[in-house]
């Protein structure tokens, strides 16, 4: 573990690579995502057979006879192919434009769905749930969703414009200062993946991504019920010790842990951060070593973020400051 | 440049003349986009001012007017080449100049109508995503 650390610290590209999470669009596991998959297919061979047809006639007039050359140069030729074809290729890809912007551009969100609300904040995504017991609770850079069932994203921004993009569940969608979007997403397939800001939003922008977690529906309503409930006390005397530290070092004037006297709300919510996929906005893998590193270096890890870099740790410290974020399941 | 600059002819005419359609497309869109966004604007600012009705009315009748005139162009040429050039057409210069005018015009009146159908089917003021 602790070799692992010290050779990707003195590699810092390996950062970006820490969280190996799939983010395609083209693996959809999302109705929306599903819809532009189709649509990319469509447009990539429609477009490609015109092309190839077009390359087709070039090639033909220039190395066939002069008989092939009159006949593609023919009014009925120029005006067929030149004018009705776009012409007709045009008005049909408008009709299915509009019928797919009536459909989900111009849809109203559907009323009583769970909603979560997403903020992007330089340079991590606040999540918080409402589910339908009126239950609230906060996150962070992980968006968890039932399968099969719609949910609506209510995306807003606390700083400058950011853009919320889950390829593989649905289109990205900005965040504007002082709107809220929204943006509703159906998981069709249980399944991990990641997203990413795709608006530059400042220094550690390529550094703001998240993971999506598709859940079964019955696996969802626990994992909720995980996540609603207060923060788990530690178990060993070492973690006992981290949390004494969390304490007593400040940080919880920036983070929450629930069931602590940790209540900040400028940093993510920490109260379940041992059980996430990731740390720093799908910077670094979640485990012991990548908490260390967090804590001691996260300006090098994520310049600019809006964390202070702590090094008045031991070792023996930070071993068990990252006990207790670890145990936070 | 035979086919623009003849001593008997207004070559700016020659000019409006061949962009018939593309300038009355030019008009629509204009007015369109700016007449849309300002009537949302309008309305955002004042509760009973019914912009929906106001903006299909204005868009309707702009796409009405400006695409029944770039149709017209396409169709009978002669009118508007008499009314730019202050002349008939007569040799094959002319010609070639009515039949780019008309291929442009049909093109003109296909984007006229394809921006004019978007206001009447999608919601007017609302925000996309
Ligand atoms: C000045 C406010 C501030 C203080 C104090 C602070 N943090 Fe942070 N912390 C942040 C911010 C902001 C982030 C998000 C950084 C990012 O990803 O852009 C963060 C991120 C983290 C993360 C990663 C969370 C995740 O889900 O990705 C951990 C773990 C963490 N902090 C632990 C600590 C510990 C331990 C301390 C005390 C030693 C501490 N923080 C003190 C602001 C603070
Ligand atoms: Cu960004």
């Amino acid at each position: 573990m602790r070799t692992t650390a010290r050779r990707s610290a003195a590699l810092p590209l390996l950062v970006i690579g820490g969280c190996s999470v799939e983010q395609s669009a083209l693996h959809p596991t999302g109705a929306g995502a599903e819809q532009i998959y189709s649509l990319f297919w469509v447009m990539t061979i429609g477009g490609g057979l015109i092309f190839a047809a077009v390359l087709l006639c070039t090639l033909w007039a220039i190395y066939g006879g002069s008989g092939i050359r009159r006949t593609l140069s023919a009014e009925g030729m120029i005006y067929g192919a030149g004018v009705f074809f776009p012409a007709a290729v045009l008005s049909a890809l408008l009709g299915y434009g509009l019928y797919l912007m009536q459909e989900s551009a111009f849809a109203s969100s559907p009323t009583g769905a769970p909603q979560i609300a997403v903020s992007g904040e330089m340079w991590w995504w606040r999540v918080q749930y409402r589910d339908a017991q009126g239950r609230s609770l906060e996150s962070a850079n992980e968006v968890h969703v039932p399968v099969g069932e719609t949910v609506n994203l209510a995306l807003t921004t606390k700083d400058v414009i950011h853009s919320f993009w889950a390829p593989q569940l649905a289109g990205k969608l900005d965040m504007i200062p002082g709107r809220t979007n929204m943006l509703s997403v159906t998981a069709t397939k249980p399944g991990i993946s990641r997203g990413q800001c795709a608006e530059y939003c400042g220094g550690a922008h390529a550094l703001m991504s998240f993971v999506v977690v598709a859940h079964p529906a019955d696996e969802y309503a626990q994992w909720l019920d995980g996540e609603a409930a207060p923060a788990k006390a530690p178990d060993t005397e070492r973690e006992k010790l981290g949390q004494d530290l969390f304490l007593r070092s400040g940080c919880g004037a920036c983070h929450a842990v629930r069931g602590t006297a940790a209540a900040g709300t400028i940093g993510p919510d920490l109260t379940h951060v041992g059980s996430r996929k990731s740390l720093g906005a799908a910077t670094l893998n979640n485990d012991e070593a990548s908490f260390k590193r967090w804590i001691v270096d996260n300006q090098h890890i994520k310049p600019e973020n809006g964390m202070p870099p702590y090094r008045i740790f031991t070792e023996a410290e930070l071993d068990a400051l990252a006990a207790y974020l670890d145990g936070l399941a | 440049m035979s086919l623009f600059a003849r001593h008997d002819s207004p070559v700016i005419g020659a000019l409006f003349f061949l962009l018939w359609g593309p300038i009355l497309w030019a008009g629509h869109l204009t007015i369109a986009y700016g007449g849309q966004a300002l009537l949302c604007t309008l309305a955002a600012s004042s509760a009973d001012f019914d912009a929906a009705t106001a903006i299909r009315l204005l868009i309707g009748v702009t796409t009405l007017a400006s695409g029944l005139a770039s149709v017209f162009g396409a169709v009978v040429p002669r009118l508007p080449f008499r009314l730019l050039l202050r002349r008939r057409p007569v040799d094959a210069d002319d010609g070639t100049l009515i039949g780019i005018m008309r291929l442009l015009s049909a093109l003109a009146s296909l984007g006229i109508l394809f921006a004019g159908v978007t206001t009447a089917v999608l919601p007017v003021c609302a925000q996309g995503r």
